[in-house]
């Protein structure tokens, strides 16, 4: 049955919507700066097929209100972050190569962010008591 | 999402706060549609084969590599399909949760830092539900006020001796538990560096239904194109339970030494009155619930919070069926409030 169903295209939603792909920071302070909640969220990474090899790290956020779709590759800001140290921006935490428009973003509680897909409650991030609660 | 949020904090020590997980929204408020247990998660795709009507081809540009100098065209372009139908199909998801009328709470982050008793701002989760409220939305093209959300907070008692610290959270639970009102978590994050032991507030977050009045009229509700077989028939008749929504009083809960007494005040405890003896109640609610509501609940208390505001609903379908009910909870230490405050 679902393979009848029409495909989705977020341009059918919002045609005015603007996709920007990012990969230094200072764009991505540029947009952010505009971007308000609340917001779509979504991470990418490269997958490691190696069996018992670590996980790699976080290589894409994605955010998108109506009006604009954010495509932050970080992992290029870290390549670059590690490779020219001395001109690292200022829109870029030192130690990470993470932009700080976006980790303000993403830490503030005002901004909802949306996403899909829990797997499990973790009692590391919920504490017991409060796993519990759960009706 | 929660593994995402976790796999972030891990790699770049963010706390990404205020996150909606729509697969918990959609168990949560719609819980009927979908097999398996509450936490089992549901696929982004599924959710919007059900809310959207439409299949979303993501492919094997998922598993490709994320770290390319340049990502290709097709990797630019396909990931955030899966951030934009999340927030697309909110608006679906959200009609359901109208419907079902239950209260989603969401546990926020906590201040380590001794903050005050605070009140969260609400625009942001407001405009959430808000979203999309055009013609695709077929409450919102016939007037229908969207959902309201408020924004609590409840401060934990401070440590003493033989209390645990989330006590008072847990009393609430038991007293909403006690009168038998079905409620459902939405938990978002918590910060991942702070400890049950160094949490001095939790707010909470409740999602209450549209003021509908009485004399209202709401014409039936076709589902949207593209959605025709998607929507069953109770929708349509959940809808009709809409129109004959009999909301929302003040019950005043007074803290006293040992005790939490819930009163009913104004037409909703006329309401019951006059309307008890042709009353009957779906299989959620038991008339001693109702009758515990139309009198008063006395709690035994043993925390500090001086005192706490209880809204109650009721959702009233033809014939008298109480198909559901939702209560929201305020907790204020203020000492300045008074009977004076309180609306009757």
């Amino acid at each position: 049955m679902a393979h009848l169903l029409p495909a989705y295209s977020w341009r059918n939603y919002h045609p005015t919507a603007q996709l920007r792909y990012i990969t230094d920071a200072d764009n991505a302070d540029i947009d952010l700066t505009a971007l308000d909640g609340p917001v779509g969220f979504d991470l990418e990474w490269k997958p490691n097929f190696v069996k018992g090899a670590p996980e790699n790290p976080v290589a894409l956020v994605q955010l998108a209100n109506s009006k604009f779709i954010l495509v932050i590759q970080i992992s290029s800001m870290r390549r670059n972050s590690s490779l020219s140290t001395f001109s690292l921006s200022s829109s870029t935490s030192f130690l990470s190569g993470f932009p700080n428009k976006l980790r303000d973003f993403l830490e503030n509680p005002d901004f909802v962010k949306a996403g899909v897909g829990i797997q499990s409650l973790s009692h590391s991030i919920i504490p017991r008591p409060f796993a519990e609660l759960h009706c | 999402m929660l593994d995402d949020v976790q796999k972030l904090y891990k790699d770049r020590q963010v706390s990404t706060r205020n996150c909606v997980d729509l697969s918990l929204l959609a168990r949560s408020v719609d819980n009927a549609q979908w097999k398996g247990k509450y936490n089992t998660s549901l696929g982004l795709a599924r959710l919007v084969e059900v809310y959207e009507g439409l299949k979303l081809l993501k492919g094997k540009v998922t598993r490709s590599n994320w770290e390319l100098s340049r990502l290709s065209s097709h990797q630019i372009e396909c990931p955030f399909l899966g951030p934009f139908t999340s927030l697309s199909s909110l608006p679906l998801v959200q009609m359901p949760a109208m419907m079902h009328m239950r209260a989603l709470f969401s546990i926020k982050g906590s201040s380590p830092w001794g903050n005050q008793w605070k009140r969260y701002p609400t625009q942001s989760i407001t405009a959430l539900m808000q979203y999309k409220a055009d013609s695709t939305n077929p409450l919102a093209s016939h007037g229908t006020r969207t959902i309201q959300i408020t924004t609590l907070a409840l401060p934990l008692p401070r440590s003493r001796r033989n209390q645990p610290k989330t006590s008072l959270l847990h009393q609430v639970v038991r007293l909403l538990r006690l009168c038998r009102i079905p409620v459902l978590f939405q938990m978002t994050m918590l910060e991942t560096d702070v400890g049950l032991g160094d949490m001095d507030w939790v707010s909470m977050v409740v999602y209450l239904p549209p003021l509908v009045p009485q004399t209202s009229c709401i014409p039936p509700v076709e589902a949207p194109v593209g959605a025709r077989n998607i929507y069953p028939d109770r929708m349509k008749i959940l809808l009709h339970d809409l129109q004959s929504c009999h909301l929302v009083e003040t019950i005043y809960a007074h803290s006293f030494k040992s005790v939490v007494t819930l009163i009913i005040m104004g037409p909703v405890q006329e309401w019951l009155q006059v309307n008890s003896d042709k009353l009957s109640f779906s299989r959620n609610i038991s008339r001693m619930r109702l009758g515990n509501v139309g009198s008063s609940v006395l709690i035994p208390r043993r925390y500090s919070t001086d005192t706490f505001f209880f809204y109650v609903g009721f959702i009233v379908a033809e014939g008298g069926l109480i198909s559901d009910v939702i209560v929201i909870l305020e907790a204020h230490t203020y000492s300045h409030l008074s009977y004076d405050m309180i609306p009757v």
